[in-house]
């Protein structure tokens, strides 16, 4: 190390205080514009209903429930089902891979678009992992 | 059995309850037999959370389906280890695990403690032993794991076919040690600040803590990520699950803790910052507790719901509270003995990366957090993707990882320009070979162009100091080649250590940025003697063969595998029918490879017999392991007793211990 006049600890600490003021609005511009390109509506069933056509086409987040006896899988890879809160119901289409804990009456959280047939389509598929098994009545 | 255990947890509650109060009233009034009763409350409580430990996994092992708990979780045909890990499957299981832990943590530092930091020590326990005092009034009054049914079935529900993995057996108490952990150099923190001794004393004491509480905590998420790869199924191993983000949080705190702590000790500067760095790491990994537990985040792993979640986030607003108010209070006597001597030092630079740590930790948590934000706010609950994660802390990683090999570059105090080039020469340059060697592997995006010379830059960095620490040893020491690098790690643990665990999270980044960016996938609906091709990879199927076991019907798919056109064995993915709970399970077809792997899922059989496949060829992920293992050797080099502690002890300064020891010798 060779020693070098002192700087006034004022100046020191000043470009500190600025290099630091980068940084955290760096962070800040980042998580800004994450949140503005990666955000998407958590809806229920009754939100979603409400909304009506006004959310055709944005990226939306559901969660319900798998209806008894309607998960049909066609021969393209797709799965066809029906999801319900209790009182509302959508009919869901999903083209991935299913998850070993989807089944009837399992809680779903889906990824997807409204499309204006009333289907919405999920690209992806999330089922509850219990952490424990409750037998099917 | 299952009585003992419930009487036993009600006398530790109120046991750990007397210990908190009278070790404060022994410190404050000075009293010592009442210091010796608050002891003795200790290890009753130890004693008695044994017990009751011990007594569940009585009732685990004989099967004693009369208790809620052994009967929800296990069944007749689980085998033993699955069943005594049924201790942490559920909510009551896994709060007496938390609670015994801590429990032990604070004999352990009973233990540390009998002959130093008289002040500090009653304090701390006094602060454990609220927290345990807290967790063990959820047991006995929410969360019984001797709860009793009316009438006892036959035979239990069994653990969750998803949980019947020898994962269940190290990844939860793993990433449990890790949480409860952090309550230790907390206790010492606000020992610190309640004592008003606020110098170097409890940074020393929790050092060891700190360090063993953030390798768990970071072990443990690597094994849950090895867990999700391997079982769950979908092709990764991190989902930016609120679960998973909540025990990574205080791991990238703990890690600015343990940087900026080495400032305190060796500068006396941001006395503050280290208490605020341990009061964010403690509240962040009850904040993990409550997701996990409580279940107040929408997540797929958030285990359960109920006012567990809110008792605990009413634990997190007390603590806040409190341990604000107290570091308030002591402001005036927390000055920095020190002033940032230059912008670049090792200081500044050990600040900026606290600065990226905690930066990330924060987006992550506003991401986490987000849904509840906006609902509060908007009315209506938003969501962020996964790709908001990677998008926010891709470059923060960057910098991170940037920073991790300019600091070990630079000198502390300040450092001379001519100095700092002549560190950064070699690194430089290796990371200046690497750009243009990727660029003529085809590889065109900026964020792999950057990222993986930033990576070059840290080992080269990380291997100098360990060349340059042989050079100097070999010429100065006269040690033999061969000795010189063991000698040169055992002489300063601390120091090489860190470098092993650098170069360990050299190894994971590496894993993890070719996974995010280089991972390719294929699906498609095969008959067989029908073909998919992924990577280099291609995937014939051969047909489908059916079996049943005692317990479960098993699907596999038998696929023939060509690498480059060349034949290259088979893999067969299966799916599994589990009879009696009518669930399936995936069993993967994986093979690793230290270049990549093919990893190949079975999603479904038509009744056609066509099979429906998914395959991934994921680039690099086994270095993420292998990188996990080189950060536990790194972190329990690091944690081994040194000689500078010993120093430390004796309260000398370096040139006077030299003197010392060299007078001994």
């Amino acid at each position: 190390m060779i020693p070098t006049l002192p700087k006034a600890a004022f100046f020191r600490r000043k470009r500190f205080l600025i290099a630091a003021l980068i940084v955290v609005a760096g962070i800040g511009a980042l998580i800004y514009v994450g949140v503005r390109g990666g955000s998407m509506y958590y809806m229920t069933l009754a939100e979603l209903e409400a909304q009506g056509d006004t959310v055709y086409g944005d990226k939306i987040r559901l969660g319900a429930t798998v209806v008894d006896g309607s998960i049909q899988s066609g021969g393209d890879g797709v799965t066809r089902f029906v999801v319900t809160d209790g009182t509302n119901t959508l009919r869901v289409s999903y083209g991935g891979s299913l998850p070993d804990t989807f089944r009837d009456g399992a809680g779903v959280v889906l990824q997807g678009k409204l499309t204006p047939s009333g289907t919405f389509e999920a690209s992806s598929l999330l089922a509850k992992c219990p952490s424990k098994y409750k037998p099917g009545e | 059995m299952a009585d003992i255990g419930y009487v036993a947890l009600s006398m530790a509650f109120v046991l750990a309850a007397y210990a908190a109060v009278v070790s404060l009233i022994a410190v404050r009034s000075g009293q010592g037999d009442l210091w010796l009763s608050a002891r003795n409350a200790v290890w009753a409580a130890v004693a008695l959370t044994s017990v009751a430990s011990a007594a569940l996994v009585y009732a685990l092992a004989t099967r004693d389906f009369s208790l809620r708990y052994v009967a929800e979780y296990t069944s007749r045909d689980l085998s033993m280890p699955l069943t005594l890990s049924a201790w942490w499957a559920g909510q009551a299981g896994s709060l007496l695990l938390w609670s015994w832990l801590l429990a032990v943590f604070a004999g352990v530092v009973l233990i540390q403690n009998r002959r130093q930091n008289k002040e500090l020590t009653p304090y701390t326990v006094a602060v454990i032993m609220a927290v345990l005092a807290f967790f063990l009034g959820i047991v006995i009054f929410a969360a019984n794991p001797f709860e009793k049914l009316p009438a006892t079935p036959a035979d239990g529900l069994g653990l969750n076919p998803l949980l019947q993995n020898k994962g269940m057996l190290y990844h939860p108490p793993t990433l449990y040690l890790g949480y409860v952990g952090f309550t230790v150099p907390y206790a010492y923190a606000m020992a610190a600040l309640m004592s008003g001794r606020l110098g170097n004393e409890w940074i020393y004491a929790s050092r060891r803590w700190a360090l063993f509480a953030w390798l768990f905590l970071g072990v443990g998420n690597l094994l849950g990520a090895q867990w999700a790869y391997t079982v769950l199924g979908w092709g990764g191993f991190w989902g930016w699950d609120p679960v998973e983000n909540a025990s990574l949080m205080p791991w990238l705190t703990g890690t600015a803790f343990l940087h900026s702590a080495m400032i305190q000790q060796r500068r006396g500067m941001l006395k503050v910052w280290n208490l605020a760095l341990i009061i964010a790491t403690f509240s962040l990994c009850l904040f993990g507790t409550a997701v996990t537990r409580g279940g107040i985040l929408s997540s797929v792993h958030a285990f359960s719901t109920g006012p567990l979640g809110w008792a605990l986030v009413g634990l997190i607003a007390a603590v806040l509270l409190v341990s604000l108010w107290l570091l308030w209070k002591r402001m005036p006597g927390l000055r920095s003995e020190h002033e940032l001597d230059s912008f670049v030092s090792r200081e500044s630079s050990f600040l900026f990366n606290n600065l990226i740590l905690v930066g990330a930790a924060f987006a992550i948590f506003w991401g986490s957090i987000f849904p509840l934000l906006s609902d509060a706010v908007r009315g209506s609950s938003v969501t962020v993707e996964p790709s908001f994660y990677n998008q926010v802390t891709g470059p923060i990683f960057l910098a991170m990882i940037v920073l991790m090999g300019l600091c070990p570059l630079i000198g502390w105090r300040k450092a001379s320009r001519e100095n700092l080039v002549r560190n950064a020469l070699i690194p430089v340059a290796m990371a200046l070979a690497v750009a243009p060697l990727l660029y003529g592997q085809g590889v065109r995006s900026v964020a792999a162009l950057l990222a993986f010379p930033s990576m070059a830059f840290v080992a080269a960095a990380g291997l100098q100091e360990f060349y340059r620490g042989v050079r100097a040893r070999v010429r100065g020491h006269g040690d033999s080649l061969l000795w010189a690098l063991p000698r040169l790690v055992w002489f300063n643990k601390p120091r090489y250590g860190g470098q092993i665990v650098h170069l360990g999270i050299i190894l994971i980044a590496m894993g993890v940025a070719s996974y995010f960016m280089y991972s390719t996938d294929a699906s498609g609906v095969l008959a067989p003697g029908e073909s998919l091709s992924v990577g280099r990879y291609e995937l014939t199927l051969d047909g489908i063969e059916q079996r049943s076991t005692e317990t479960r019907d098993i699907i596999a798919a038998n696929l023939a595998v060509t690498r480059d056109g060349e034949p290259d064995g088979a893999i067969a993915p299966e799916k599994v029918l589990f009879r009696s709970q009518r669930s399936v399970m995936t069993n993967i077809g994986l093979r690793s490879g230290l270049r990549e792997d093919l990893y190949v899922v079975l999603s479904s059989v038509g009744e056609d017999g066509r099979a429906s496949i998914q395959a991934f060829v994921n680039p690099l992920v086994t270095w993420i392991w292998i990188g996990g293992g080189v950060m536990l050797a790194g972190t329990a080099i690091a944690f081994w007793p040194d000689r500078r502690e010993r120093r430390v002890a004796l309260h000398l300064p370096e040139m006077e211990f030299r003197a010392l020891e060299a007078s001994r010798a």
